[in-house]
């Protein structure tokens, strides 16, 4: 796949090894400026030995062409040429294919002869054999022999052909002029068709709308289609150039042209160039591709030469390097692919140019521009003639799309096995539920404590130490029992909220009128330094709206501002009585950038047990985005058993990947909960295996106190490479309101993360950590420059 | 009234009970209760009765007998003589006008004294017309909010005037509680004087008590963010009849915390042995003080860096001093200081191209430093804030160098430093001091979900000539929008808002120093919508017009806006002019539509610059 690619861009791309090879019987100017059908010395050697086995498989996916200047149909040309031979079976299809470029081939000779232009020029050899290599590509072994054979026979036929004048020589071409105003384009036209067809003016603008000038040259019918200058590019402008280019885009919508010829004059052309703009919105107006057939075409080029840097003129050839080496790096800016070559022409339009003996006119190293123009305008219409018939033209992409980089299929599995549907029903965690109920079971033992006098501050002060801590511990005690008791009483409120909503659940009419809006207190908003005070943007009224929008705080974001990029919203529905939706996203569209993050989710609760969700991410990756479909079922087996299964469809770009999971979790006793699953994932003809095992003990008084012990393990293999990890979590009570977390996890490679959390509403005093580092940064400072700046000292309270 | 059902099973003692109920009501001269044996052993009941009624009346008049002790009808005795009893009802009647003397008048507006007056002219006054009158009076109160008024008696029966004797529920109390997490009694830490302020004044001793005063009160309490749990209960005063004693129950939020989370990687060492990547762990530090003495001064700091022990440039942190009632918690003044330190890095949006112009290297502003300033409302939405800023300003390009000029991408694709001058000082580094000063008037108000007033805002920052290159500069902006109310609309819950004419203008100017981080950008959501921020452009002086319309849709709206912004041809006075360097025009309109779901907004937006049109999400609102 990737030799072809390689391949196809070699017909516009040199490399430095092509460039260096020494080329007998070419004048150097013809390197310098046409490096464009250099040979690429590695696609040919790779090319030559053995055609790649990939070609085969190629030609049965065709894919769907996506370049907007594409060529006229090569059926037609198919059907002319060949109209007896029908084409059935993929191997004749080749051989149709070859007599085609044979036909092709023999056409272009037929024409060089007609243009007087020398047969053995080097860019008519480059063409050459570029076609040839494309046939040996594209040939299949089979075919080997044919294609050697044949390519020599094609020059006898030709000049045979030629001065018989038999068949008649039917060839034409279409070309789109793009340029700024006044750089010469229907001049040009003019001086190619050497008939004032188009109307010039030196000083204004005088080509006014978008005209199609035909011509014949020899016997080529040229048609160009003139285009209106665009301004030098400015804010003021660009508005004005996007209409323009938008007319011609409607234009050789109905006509796509063959080729593009983007206008400059050499002359003018400084390193400040500033016509990147202009470059650029090109680009967006006809996409990436129209560069592909794009050459770049130099007018005024018998111009005076400006100085050099040393003071002397620049010699041509030099300053003729440098002016289109500035465009084209301008061009690859714009595509944002540096491998693109447009190959470059030189014109001069004046009536006082040189010229030669025969009346030709020559640019000042001695070339008669216009038969280059020609022969450049040939060579390229051929070979692009050659791809169309070979369907190279499809594969070539440009820009940075290749860059993007693909998912990794263990990471994509380890997500989905812990990817769990959030259930906008509130019964979720159907396991914690079961372990919820357990609970009830318990007597209630806040009840049975004998009362408590609650201590005045003053009393309490007059404890002793010991006394203090004891009748805080109580304390303690008394409201872990009170929040259980709590939470029994909601659970059963639950229970029979539910029971009384199964009974009647036709008495729905009852619309409660609209609450009143209430004003919701002000929003905080991050500190800074303006006088600005923006608070009254984010006012509002509580509403009863179903969506809740939060905004997503940027802290690294525009000077002046508050940073509020992105929006947050999520709503839950119930669609019916056992049918539940929700939505949840982030998205933050700027003038270019559109970044989503979103999830929709439905849920069936099954009253006979089951429990199926459907849920579809989406998510941006630069320009592309992730889908991702998910389907799960949950079913509660034995009482305290609930096994899941679940699959996931995930597409980005043109990779699918699929994967599958199974999941059962269950309770052992009260305080023992165990999870195993295991899944695989398949996608671009890898396939990655993974489990886990997770067990999580919690402590006497879950869930009021979220104590708990969970260790996990988790092998993910692919490759026959496996990544064993496990990670450790604990969760605990210091003492009175201080709780620690603990968090570690480490696998097989060495790699791993410890964490440690510790929040404490009565031990102030760990904050304190901060002030080491902000003393740390204040000493640096003051070694730095000398001078202290005023800082509070111990940045912790 | 009846409250014996059809079906029941009574006792002969409910029977009677229920007769006495209904005899003594006041309602009926005469009450029977008549029970039939059917064949089939049920009971049929007929309640027979006589209404009692009086003479005709025309007048009507309500009297407030709240706080008053009840009048108390001492049985006629029987063996009173004839002229006993005419002095006995003499005196009567007497008490019972001094009574109505001693009355308050009541709320009730002419409206409903009409209304009444018109029952009353149907004929003779009934108990089933009292009823209808005591129902029609005790609706207008609730209506109004005031939850615990009650019709207590009808007096003065038999004359010319029907006398409507009402308890409205006058606060004779407030009580303030604080409970802990089991719900007991417990001693708060919060100062009373705190709450108290936050009770409107219809909530005080003396005022009729009234549910709407009580949901203010627990909103205003609730934005003191102190309290977890917050009850606001009317409850009868059982010492002085018809009084309410005001509860108002609140659990108090834990007054500390801190959080420490702290990071070690592992990563293999020698010998492929898992080893800690550094011993020095990174992580966040947050710690809160809220209401400190119970005054509701708070102090959160925060430090987030990726080593503690030897942080770097990604060290941020804050810390902030909030002293409220800087004028006691009794004074009605409400003035607040808030001191505050911190960092923050965030883009300039000076430096970043115009239209086709996207490769602009970033600039980033670091700045750090103290601000310390009152702010005194006026009321909920109109303040005054004075302060004093002293800060640090670091520029530093993308790879957080720091650097004294903007950057360009040169045509040969390399990056040359010799843009515009980021700081003053020209080193990448400033440091100044100057007064900062901004006054809002805003009266804008919700009509049925659409802001409808004016808002003008002004703000001053004052360079004092302290700091790098001794800068003295007086910026000022001038910003007033109007949201003009296009129909009459009634208020009320659930109905449509108005449609509203939004004009809005934004001038800043500068004299005196200029760095570049503190041009005025325009630009950007806030400035002109449809364009990147500072994308048309960096000046001295800008001028921004805006106009909206927004039409009503179901409970929302959806809006078409104008908007323009002009330099005034103020760039070039910007130092290195960075709006010419990085090709902005200066000026710039723009036009589009949108809509507004909550505080999120979708509009489409096309800039006149270049003509093209996208759409945005923004969450707030523009003006």
């Amino acid at each position: 796949m990737m030799s072809i690619k390689d391949w196809v861009l070699s017909q516009l791309v040199s490399n430095s090894l092509a460039s260096a090879r020494p080329l007998s019987g070419s004048d150097s100017f013809f390197e310098g400026e046409h490096p464009a059908n250099n040979f690429n010395v590695h696609g040919s050697a790779q090319t030559t030995n053995s055609p790649p086995p990939e070609a085969a498989s190629d030609i049965s996916h065709p894919t769907v062409p996506n370049q907007e200047t594409s060529h006229p149909s090569p059926i037609r040309q198919v059907t002319f040429e060949n109209p007896r031979q029908p084409r059935h079976t993929n191997k004749e299809k080749k051989l149709d294919r070859l007599a085609n470029i044979e036909m092709l081939q023999i056409k272009f000779l037929r024409l060089l002869f007609r243009l007087g232009l020398p047969q053995d020029d080097l860019m008519v050899a480059k063409v050459l054999y570029r076609v040839h290599l494309a046939t040996l590509i594209r040939a299949g072994e089979s075919d080997l022999k044919r294609v050697n054979l044949r390519s020599d026979k094609a020059k006898e036929i030709a000049i045979q052909q030629e001065t018989s004048g038999v068949p008649d020589l039917d060839f034409s071409f279409s070309i789109l002029v793009l340029g700024k105003t006044g750089v010469g384009k229907s001049s040009t036209i003019n001086s190619i068709l050497n008939q004032a067809k188009a109307k010039t003016d030196a000083f204004q603008p005088a080509t006014n709308c978008v005209q199609k000038i035909e011509g014949n040259v020899n016997g080529i019918k040229i048609s160009f289609i003139d285009t209106p200058g665009l301004l030098p590019p400015s804010p003021n402008t660009i508005g004005r150039n996007r209409k323009i280019l938008y007319k011609i885009k409607k234009h050789i919508r109905r006509s796509p042209p063959d080729m593009v010829l983007y206008f400059e004059r050499l002359d003018v052309i400084n390193t400040n160039y500033s016509d990147f703009p202009l470059l650029k919105l090109i680009t967006e107006v006809f996409g990436t591709g129209i560069w592909f057939n794009t050459m770049l075409v130099m007018t005024h080029s018998c111009s005076p030469l400006p100085e050099g840097p040393n003071g002397y003129p620049a010699t041509y050839e030099s300053y003729g390097f440098q002016c289109t080496d500035l465009i084209q790096r301008y061009i690859h800016q714009a595509i944002s692919d540096s491998k693109l070559e447009n190959p470059i022409l030189f014109v001069e339009n004046h009536p006082q140019c040189r010229t030669n003996i025969n009346g030709d006119k020559i640019l000042p190293d001695g070339q008669i521009w216009k038969s280059q123009f020609l022969l450049s305008c040939l060579c390229t219409k051929i070979l692009g003639d050659v791809n169309k018939v070979l369907d190279f033209q499809d594969r070539i992409e440009l820009g940075a799309s290749n860059t993007t980089r693909l998912p990794s299929l263990p990471h994509l599995l380890s997500s989905f096995l812990h990817h769990h549907i959030s259930d906008p029903n509130a019964t979720e965690n159907e396991i914690d539920y079961i372990s919820l109920s357990d609970l009830e079971e318990e007597e209630e033992e806040y009840d049975q404590l004998p009362p408590i006098r609650i201590l005045t501050k003053s009393q309490f002060k007059k404890l002793s130490n010991s006394q203090k801590s004891d009748y805080l511990d109580e304390l303690d005690y008394r409201e872990t029992l009170y929040l259980k008791k709590q939470l029994k009483e909601e659970l059963r409120a639950r229970k029979e909220k539910k029971i009384s909503e199964n009974g009647n659940f036709d008495r729905d009419g009852n619309v409660d009128s609209p609450p009143e809006p209430v004003l919701l207190p002000d929003m905080a908003i991050p500190p800074s330094f303006d006088s600005d005070n923006p608070l009254h943007r984010y006012r509002c009224l509580v509403t009863s709206d179903q969506w809740l929008a939060r905004p997503v705080l940027d802290p690294h974001g525009w000077d002046h501002d508050v940073g509020f990029d992105g929006i947050n919203l999520e709503s839950a529905t119930k669609v019916s009585n056992n049918l539940y939706a929700s939505v949840t996203g982030q998205i933050s569209k700027d003038k270019q950038d559109l970044n989503v993050q979103s999830e929709c989710c439905t849920t069936f609760l099954d009253p006979r047990g089951p429990t199926y969700s459907a849920a579809l991410d989406v998510q941006s990756s630069g320009k592309d985005l992730f889908y991702t479909l998910h389907g799960n079922t949950k079913m509660r087996v034995l009482e305290r058993n609930i096994a899941e299964c679940g699959v996931s469809l995930l597409s980005f770009g043109n990779n699918y990947y699929a994967g599958a999971k199974l999941e059962d979790s269950f309770l052992v006793g009260k305080r023992v909960k165990i999870v195993v699953n295991g899944g695989q994932m398949r996608g671009r003809e890898q396939t990655a295996y993974g489990g886990s095992l997770q067990t999580v003990i919690r402590g006497r008084d879950y869930p009021v106190r979220n104590d708990k012990v969970s260790l996990t393990m988790t092998v993910l293999s692919m490759n026959k490479d496996t990544v064993i990890s496990g990670n450790i979590e604990s969760d605990f009570r210091v003492g009175r309101g201080t709780n620690m977390s603990i968090n570690a996890n480490m696998n097989n490679r060495s790699m791993g993360q410890l964490t440690i959390k510790t929040s404490s509403s009565e031990h102030l005093e760990i904050a304190l950590i901060a002030a080491a580092s902000v003393l740390r940064v204040l000493f640096r400072r003051a070694g730095y420059d000398g001078s202290t700046k005023a800082h509070p000292e111990g940045d912790d309270g | 009234m009846v409250s014996l059902r059809a079906g029941g099973v009574y006792t002969k003692a409910q029977l009677q009970k229920e007769l006495e109920t209904l005899a003594t009501c006041g309602m009926f001269e005469k009450v029977d209760l008549e029970a039939k044996t059917n064949p089939d052993g049920t009971i049929g009941l007929t309640v027979s009765f006589t209404e009692s009624t009086w003479e005709e009346a025309d007048h009507f008049r309500c009297i407030n007998v709240g706080l008053m002790q009840q009048s108390k009808a001492v049985d006629v005795e029987d063996n009173m003589t004839e002229k006993e009893k005419v002095d006995y009802m003499r005196s009567q009647e007497r008490d019972y006008r001094r009574r109505m003397d001693r009355a308050r008048p009541c709320m009730l507006p002419r409206s409903v004294h009409s209304e009444i007056v018109q029952i009353l002219g149907q004929g003779n006054v009934s108990a089933r017309m009292l009823q209808n009158i005591r129902d029609r009076v005790q609706k207008w109160y609730h209506d109004e909010g005031y939850a615990c008024a009650q019709v207590v008696n009808f007096g003065n029966l038999n004359t010319n005037e029907v006398v409507c004797e009402v308890v409205e529920g006058d606060i004779t109390r407030v009580v303030i509680q604080f409970q802990d997490k089991l719900g007991n009694v417990c001693e708060g830490n919060t100062q009373i004087g705190v709450v108290r302020r936050e009770l409107p004044k219809q909530l005080q001793k003396g005022n009729v008590f009234n549910i709407e005063a009580g949901k203010q009160a627990l909103r205003n309490i609730n934005s003191l963010s102190l309290f977890s749990n917050i009850e606001v209960n009317p409850r009868p005063d059982e010492k002085n009849e018809g009084g309410i004693i005001v509860e108002i129950k609140l659990k108090e939020l834990e007054q500390k915390s801190a959080e420490v989370s702290t990071e070690w990687s592992i990563v293999p060492g020698r010998g492929g042995r898992p080893t800690l990547a550094s011993i020095q762990p990174g992580g966040t530090v947050s710690f809160e003080h809220r209401n400190i003495k119970g005054l509701n001064r708070s102090l959160l700091g925060s430090v987030t860096t990726s080593n503690f022990l030897n942080p770097q440039d990604d060290l941020a942190f804050k810390l902030e001093y909030v002293h409220p009632y800087l004028d006691g918690v009794s004074n009605s003044r409400n003035r607040t200081l808030r001191t505050s330190v911190f960092n923050s890095r965030k883009l300039s949006p000076v430096f970043t191209g115009g239209p086709g112009v996207d490769e602009v290297p970033p600039i980033w502003v670091d700045r750090a430093g103290v601000k310390t300033n009152i702010t005194e409302n006026f009321t909920r939405q109109s303040k005054f804030t004075y302060g004093i800023v002293m800060e640090e300003i670091i520029t530093r390009d993308e790879s957080s160098h720091i650097s004294s000029n903007g950057q360009r991408v040169l045509p040969s694709g390399g990056i040359s430093a010799d843009g515009p001058p980021t700081t003053l000082s020209g080193t990448g580094i400033d440091r100044m001091v100057f007064a900062q000063a901004n006054i809002t008037r805003d009266n804008t108000k919700f009509v049925n979900g659409a802001i409808v007033g004016e808002r003008n805002v002004f703000q001053l920052d004052q360079g004092l000539g302290i700091g790098s290159k001794f800068p003295i500069f007086n910026r000022h902006q001038l910003t007033m929008t109007r949201f003009i109310q296009l129909k009459e609309v009634e208020e009320g819950a659930g109905k449509p808002p108005p449609p509203v004419l939004v004009l809005h203008g934004h001038y800043g100017g500068c004299v005196g120093d200029l760095p570049s981080y503190d041009a005025f950008t325009l630009g950007g959501p806030y400035s002109v919508r449809g364009y990147n921020m500072g994308e048309i452009g960096a000046a001295r002086n800008i001028l921004e017009l805006a106009a909206e319309i927004r039409i009503p849709v179901r409970s929302t709206h959806v809006y078409a806006f104008v908007e323009h912004g002009n330099d005034l041809g103020s760039s070039k006075d910007v130092k290195g002019n960075p709006t010419e360097v990085y090709r902005r025009m200066g000026q710039g309109s723009s036009y589009g539509v949108g809509a507004k779901l909550g505080l999120v907004r979708a509009e489409y937006a096309i800039d006149h610059n270049s003509g093209t049109g996208a759409l945005f999400f923004r969450f707030g609102e523009r003006f």
